[in-house]
């Protein structure tokens, strides 16, 4: 669905994307992560026609990124609001379907309001809308012309939980339905929540591209939590290759039987294991 | 011509919601213009080929306040879109570059129109201003209103301050009005400034439009619509091409 082959940007002074390679298939519910500068809003920019590419290619279907036809297959919710705050919810939607020459736009419009729980909103000028209420109406924008793919630019960026929860479940649901969903994002609880696979985008490279679930298994992401009965035995334990949480200590899983044949267990009160999250990963592959 | 309507209808409606930002000030200014400059200077000064000076002038400042009108229409609105980000809506949709070009035009032409027609008006009933040749004095109106709403999307495309959207109007627009023979006939001019003035195209709208209003002219009407036509043709083909390239709108 979408392919980008040896993508570079640069800027004046800056190689913000060093030859990207990355195929992403119908269906799919893809996050790419990584830092600020890392380079994720440059290579969305280049797909949705916001930036121009300096070398390589970005395929949407057969089309070429930022042609008409690729637009035409595009939903972007970009990172910052970008609307005209004094026209009113109604009317941002109103002219943006008639863009998209989409048929039926009244009721399509009217639609997405009431979806997104905008519809009693409808009449205010965006400027009066909550930033969750700024964000449901960016992602109703995209939506207008039911374009096969979106493309999520930090969805849930300074929004209350309960938007953010509401976002995560709209988009699990779009994605069930058959949508193709593109999402960069700090969250990375997100990533894990919501994606099948992951790309890591460190300064500009692409450090991995992985099935959330491979990625955890291949870094044998397991974890073990030692809680002793004082906060001295777990300084002693943990010497200076460790941290100490209270009285606990937390080891690598591969580490542990040999840390068992090495330390008395008679000051361990309780040892249980637990997985790495995904942003313990991305933190130690980028470092 | 996907995306036109939408754009003109939205341009539409911002007009006549801020009328008093968009239509009043430049009717007032020349309304005022006219009472300083005709009502009082013309006891001082003798007719020029058969009509009052207040008479010879109005034309001129009409065509003075519609070019401003026009170009600023274009300008400020495209420049907004870019300080808001929401120009990223029309780039990241399938408008051509040509219907974004042609709905910001239609759009100055609606502002402008309406300033013209008041304008006109005005003329005909508070100094009995004549309406001799009506093809010249609309074509003319039209073309500069194209020609510079033109110069208002460049100057939006380019601008990265409110401070750079005033260079173009003070220091283009303004001083190519002043010498383009709107208060005074070009032929009186001597050399070289005779000459340069052949060279400006607001000296061409201001003599077509006085034309089609009075019946006088300097330069053969048809010549100064063809000149105008000519530059229309070429801004507006660079203009859409600076926007297919995202010329300081896309990174």
């Amino acid at each position: 669905m979408i392919k980008i082959k040896s993508l570079h940007k640069r800027y004046p002074g800056m190689h913000a994307v060093k030859g990207i390679n990355l195929n992403i298939k119908s269906g799919e519910f893809f996050a790419l992560l990584g830092p600020n500068g890392a380079g994720k809003t440059s290579i969305i920019g280049m797909l949705t026609g916001l930036t121009t590419i300096s070398e390589g290619s970005i395929k949407v279907d057969s089309h070429i990124a930022g042609s008409e036809e690729a637009k035409k297959k595009i939903g972007f919710v970009p990172q910052e609001f970008n609307m005209d705050i004094f026209e009113t919810a109604y009317n941002v939607l109103h002219y943006n379907a008639q863009y998209f020459n989409v048929e039926k736009h009244v009721e399509r419009v009217n639609l997405l309001l009431t979806e997104l729980g905008l519809y009693e909103h409808r009449n205010k000028k965006v400027k009066e809308l909550s930033g969750g209420m700024k964000r449901k109406l960016m992602i109703a924008r995209a939506l207008l012309h039911d374009p096969e793919i979106i493309i999520l630019d930090e969805p849930t960026a300074g929004i209350d939980v309960e938007s953010r929860k509401f976002i995560w479940k709209y988009f699990r649901e779009a994605n069930k339905n058959g949508k193709t969903i593109l999402l960069t994002t700090h969250y990375i609880e997100e990533a894990e929540q919501l994606c099948n696979r992951v790309g890591i985008l460190h300064k500009g490279e692409l450090l991995a591209i992985e099935n959330v679930k491979d990625l955890m298994l291949k870094y044998n992401m397991q974890k073990v939590t030692l809680d002793f009965k004082t906060k001295k035995d777990a300084v002693q334990f943990a010497g200076d290759k460790y941290t100490v949480n209270n009285k606990s200590v937390t080891v690598p899983g591969e580490r542990f039987t040999k840390i068992l044949d090495e330390f008395t267990t008679e000051k361990i009160v309780q040892v249980h294991t637990h997985d790495k999250s995904l942003e313990e990963i991305f933190l130690e592959m980028i470092q | 011509m996907n995306g036109y309507k939408p754009i003109v209808e939205r341009e539409v409606k911002r007009i006549l919601r801020i009328w008093k930002q968009t239509l009043l000030p430049p009717l007032f200014t020349t309304m005022l213009y006219t009472i300083v400059f005709g009502f009082s200077l013309q006891r001082s000064i003798s007719d020029i080929s058969g009509f009052s000076y207040i008479q010879f002038t109005l034309p001129g400042l009409i065509v003075m306040s519609v070019i401003m009108t026009a170009f600023s229409q274009s300008c400020s609105t495209i420049f907004i879109q870019k300080f808001h980000g929401n120009i990223q809506e029309i780039l990241v949709s399938p408008i051509k570059p040509f219907t974004f070009v042609l709905a910001h035009i239609s759009a100055s032409i609606f502002r402008g129109g309406i300033i013209a027609v008041i304008l006109a008006i005005f003329g005909f009933a508070a100094i009995g201003l004549p309406l001799q040749h009506i093809f010249f004095a609309t074509m003319s109106i039209l073309l500069s209103i194209t020609l510079f709403s033109v110069l208002g999307i460049y100057t939006a495309l380019w601008a990265r301050s409110f401070d750079h959207l005033q260079v173009f109007q003070n220091f283009l627009i303004t001083p190519l009005s002043f010498l383009g023979g709107v208060f005074y006939s070009v032929s009186t001019l001597p050399q070289p400034y005779l000459t340069l003035s052949q060279f400006n195209p607001i000296f061409y709208i201001v003599d077509s439009f006085r034309y089609g209003l009075l019946g006088i002219q300097e330069a053969k009407p048809i010549i100064s619509l063809i000149i105008l036509t000519t530059l229309c043709i070429v801004g507006i083909s660079h203009v859409t091409y600076l926007v297919r390239i995202g010329y300081k709108t896309k990174h």
